[in-house]
């Protein structure tokens, strides 16, 4: 691309760390192509992501990286990649990809995130959930008793 | 940690579970079932509960009622599969999914053995994009001039399996009235029972799609935007009996050539097809009957890039399968 100047931003993690992106790349998120809609383009090039850490941000724009050259790629290629993507993800790193991808509104990502979380679910009692993605049961001894009382029928 | 993730993804994970998995997820902790009872979208499938055989019925009834109860923002997509006989839970809870008038998609199968009538609230969900039913009656309002309000104007896609239109003074054109006054209407996939053949018509201004399955005698097709049709010419009425519970070669092999020679069937395409790019004519006829509305086609000089007709399986045929393809561009 010799003599056309690929017009960039520069996001900025919660961290503190800045990503020089390509405009096209960080537009995969809707909350950063609307800040650069209401700003004008030239001026606001520095974009605070909050919320977000420099190791997430990166994550997440190896994501909007490839997708915003998808057109490039077969649909299955496309998949293939997603797949592994999210498959080298650890639980911690999930965590935080899918709140990224809602605090940023990547839809693509958020529907890939929770997708992964639903298949590590699959099967597993509500007290494996619990272990698994370390969320404390906070329900009353008298709760959880009717609870499982109303869904007998999952517990066979 | 996840517990705290934003309810909408909380929703987003619940969705992309089957019923069962969903409500034990939901049960974790409160912020779960928080999520999981403003979910848009709710799948009630009686397949889980079909192992507690003798008192599944009332097992599948109390988790429903259950489910619905604790329900609190609107249902947007809704889909119940049942074979349980209560026709007043069966409405109720359909009447729930509709009390917002939000519905936007609406699966129904109800597998019993007599036809469950969808009620006609259904034809006042002015939101409604996506229909599939399967295996129910459905009696399409009469007269939609008289009533403004009984149209869908939002569905897109309409799917009826097994499908009985009923009212024993059904006029034949009921489902042209049904599909002529969906104005957004682009797909249609039809298998529909009528009492008996009929001929029917189908005349849209914004069909795109149609695939129709052996229910008619004569077919009219009307439809100017049509771009993908799959037709089924088929002849025998008796097939109808034995739909729900055979496969389909188990179908193929009852019919016998005499009562196909008997029954003549016709297909008829009246108006330009302009946009048809691809019409598959799937039959056990003759060549002849094939020739026969080839002809038709051919005759009214439309521009049918790939026209194939199957010829799938003649039982006394000695060479088999056959394939007949015809290729024309104007």
């Amino acid at each position: 691309m010799v003599g056309v100047k690929k017009k960039m931003v520069t996001l900025v993690s919660s961290d503190g760390v800045e990503f020089v992106v390509e405009k096209r790349v960080a537009e995969q998120s809707l909350f950063i192509k609307n800040a650069l809609n209401e700003g004008g383009v030239e001026e606001k090039v520095m974009i605070p992501i909050p919320k977000v850490t420099s190791d997430t941000l990166s994550s997440v724009l190896e994501y909007c990286e490839k997708h915003a050259s998808a057109t490039e790629f077969q649909e299955n290629e496309i998949e293939e990649w997603d797949k592994e993507y999210i498959e080298k993800a650890d639980l911690d790193l999930l965590y935080y990809l899918l709140q990224a991808s809602y605090s940023m509104s990547i839809m693509g990502l958020m529907e890939l995130g929770a997708k992964k979380v639903a298949s590590l679910i699959r099967g597993k009692s509500p007290q494996e959930i619990r272990e698994l993605f370390n969320i404390k049961n906070d329900f009353t001894p008298e709760q959880e008793e009717e609870i499982r009382r109303e869904m007998q029928w999952n517990y066979e | 940690m996840f517990e705290d993730l934003p309810t909408e993804l909380t929703e987003l994970i619940l969705m992309k579970l089957s019923m069962r998995d969903a409500f034990k997820a939901s049960t974790v902790s409160k912020n779960w079932i928080q999520a999981w009872n403003s979910t848009p979208k709710l799948v009630l499938d009686d397949e889980n509960f079909m192992r507690f055989d003798n008192n599944y019925e009332s097992m599948f009834i109390e988790f429903a009622e259950r489910v619905l109860s604790s329900h609190k923002s609107p249902i947007l997509q809704f889909h119940l599969s049942t074979r349980i006989e209560n026709k007043m839970k069966i409405n109720r809870w359909l009447f729930f999914s509709m009390r917002y008038n939000k519905i936007k998609e609406l699966h129904l199968e109800v597998r019993y053995a007599r036809k469950y009538k969808v009620p006609q609230r259904l034809f006042s969900c002015h939101e409604l994009v996506h229909l599939k039913l399967v295996k129910c009656k459905l009696t399409p309002p009469q007269d939609f001039k008289g009533y403004k309000d009984l149209v869908l104007p939002s569905l897109r896609d309409m799917k009826l399996e097994t499908v009985k239109l009923s009212l024993p003074t059904l006029p034949p054109d009921s489902i042209t009235n049904l599909v002529s006054e969906c104005h957004q209407l682009k797909k249609l996939d039809v298998m529909i029972h009528y009492p008996d053949y009929q001929e029917i018509q189908i005349v849209s201004t914004s069909l795109q799609s149609l695939k129709i399955g052996r229910c008619y005698s004569h077919l009219h097709l009307a439809c100017p935007q049509l771009i993908d049709a799959s037709i089924y010419i088929d002849t025998d009425l008796y097939y109808w009996d034995s739909v729900s519970s055979c496969s389909r070669l188990r179908k193929e092999q009852q019919l016998s050539l005499k009562e196909l020679e008997y029954r003549q069937t016709k297909v008829t395409l009246p108006v330009a097809f302009n946009h048809l790019e691809k019409l598959s004519l799937e039959t056990k006829a003759d060549l002849e009957e094939i020739a026969l509305a080839e002809a038709d086609i051919i005759n009214l000089k439309h521009k049918i890039s790939d026209l194939r007709g199957q010829l799938s399986h003649q039982a006394r045929r000695t060479d088999g399968d056959r394939q007949y393809c015809y290729c024309r561009s104007n």
